[in-house]
């Protein structure tokens, strides 16, 4: 009788719990691949995502650059042309009254002088919105000029250095250029506001493998609570973001920040274009 | 009596099997490999029933049967789980089983006889592919790759669990105490094996039937 039971056990049960095992072991290593395979396709979903929105940025930082481009042309060509004309009839009234021997009217003098202040005006916010220089010499120039000009106003004592070296492809991407002078200038305009500063200094090394800009001032810093919440910092970061680059704000007195763009992924940037 | 059973265990069947030719046009390409299993095992069904009745052995049917239903069903589980298991590893099974059935069939178990070896076999791989489709099913981001075949999908794989589960029981344990068991509890033991097959059948036709309401 335990001698039959043992065979039923042997020839039976044992067999059967070795398929179970099997159908075990089946779903589990079948389970296991579908886990890798969802993980992957979840991971597909997130880069495409996330290319997807950098799409947005890209496309609505270079719609709101060619926008800022026609404007400063309009304002200079236009408004900048018709005012020059309206000062030069003035001018020439002036000097009509002036033969005549006539005493000239104050009104007159008054409304050259306010031409010529919105011409002055007009000049700056059009430069503003595109300086002209960027165009022709180059993000380089432009902010070695603009750091000249910032000392000479003695409002602060600006320093700028730039590696010898830039890449000619780095100068021909008119959006490189265009977004690494906006990340300057909101860096700059920021430490003019709100740090009370009296030194920044701005350096650019460009090599073959990145952009490396180095940016400091002496100023009152900047709280981490305002990191995340200033629209400055948060233009800075999506300009930034856009040439694929990485951001880093650095402890200490004054306020200190690393920007570095990788060069290989820039050509992805072009490849969009 | 027996004559009667036999006919109305295969009702469901053939039910399956006219429903499936009548929507076989409307039915998508994802759930395509399911209307031919019907079809084809409909098929192979009224053939072994013609048989039994004029008396002649059905059995070499089912050598043709089990691998024939296996591939459809593989090609349907290609479908459902395409991207999440590579199609490699379903073309191997496929392939390996046929091979296997084949010489199961020519020197093991011979082609007169019943094929319980290549069934049990059968049986351990779907249900395997059922129950890991069962885990996969229960990812909400599956609901997004299947769309509106996700119903179908789940009455499918219900039916595979639960005819491969019961008839591995049955074949496995029908195998090794048939021989201490009386014809009479024999019989009772494939009127169950009938009754899971109903089962199955009535949840493919249900899967068939969910394409057109979902």
């Amino acid at each position: 009788m335990e001698k039959e039971y043992h065979i039923m056990l042997m020839e039976t049960l044992l067999p059967f719990s070795g398929i179970i095992f099997l159908i075990a072991l089946g779903v589990v290593v079948l389970t296991q691949q579908f886990r890798k395979n969802l993980y992957r396709e979840q991971l597909e979903n997130e880069e495409l995502k996330r290319f997807h929105q950098m799409e947005l940025v890209r496309s609505s930082i270079l719609v709101q650059e060619q926008e800022r481009k026609r404007i400063a042309q309009d304002i200079h060509d236009d408004l900048g042309a018709v005012l020059s004309i309206i000062k030069m009839h003035l001018l020439q009234a002036e000097r009509k009254y002036i033969d005549i021997n006539a005493q000239l009217p104050l009104e007159i003098q008054n409304i050259r002088k306010l031409t010529e202040n919105v011409i002055e005006n007009m000049r700056r916010v059009s430069h503003e919105l595109m300086p002209p220089q960027l165009e022709k010499f180059g993000v380089v120039q432009t902010l070695e000029q603009m750091c000249i000009q910032l000392t000479n106003s003695g409002k602060i004592k600006c320093e700028f250095s730039a590696s010898e070296n830039m890449n000619s492809e780095y100068s021909n991407d008119e959006l490189l250029q265009v977004t690494l002078y906006r990340i300057c200038m909101e860096l700059i305009n920021n430490t003019i506001k709100h740090a009370e500063a009296t030194f920044l200094s701005l350096s650019m090394t460009f090599s073959d493998s990145e952009i490396r800009v180095v940016y400091r001032d002496d100023g009152k810093g900047v709280l981490p609570e305002n990191t995340t919440h200033g629209t400055g910092l948060k233009n800075i970061q999506s300009r930034v973001s856009l040439l694929e680059g990485n951001i880093f704000l650095e402890e200490g007195p004054g306020f200190s920040t690393v920007i570095q763009i990788p060069f290989h992924l820039k050509n992805s940037l072009l490849v969009g274009k | 009596m027996s004559r009667l059973l036999l006919i109305l265990s295969h009702v469901p069947v053939f039910a399956a099997f006219i429903y499936s030719v009548s929507v076989y046009r409307n039915v998508g390409s994802e759930l395509k490999p399911l209307s031919w299993y019907l079809i084809a095992t409909g098929t192979i069904h009224c053939i072994s029933l013609a048989l039994w009745f004029l008396h002649q052995n059905n059995l070499p049917l089912l050598h043709i049967l089990v691998p024939m239903r296996f591939v459809l069903l593989v090609m349907m589980y290609s479908k459902i789980l395409s991207g999440y298991v590579s199609a490699g590893i379903m073309y191997l099974l496929t392939g390996t089983f046929l091979i296997y059935s084949l010489i199961s069939s020519l020197f093991f178990e011979q082609i007169d006889t019943f094929n319980s070896n290549v069934m049990t076999v059968e049986n351990i791989l779907l249900i395997i592919l059922s129950l890991s489709t069962y885990v996969l099913l229960m990812d909400k981001r599956l609901n997004k790759h299947l769309g509106k075949y996700m119903k179908s999908v789940e009455w499918m794989n219900s039916g595979v669990f639960l005819y491969h589960s019961s008839s591995l029981i049955l074949m496995y344990f029908g195998k090794h105490i048939i021989q201490i068991l009386t014809p009479e509890f024999n019989r009772y033991i494939w009127g169950i094996h009938s009754l899971f097959m109903n089962v199955m059948y009535y949840c493919f036709w249900r899967a068939l039937w969910k394409r057109n309401t979902t």
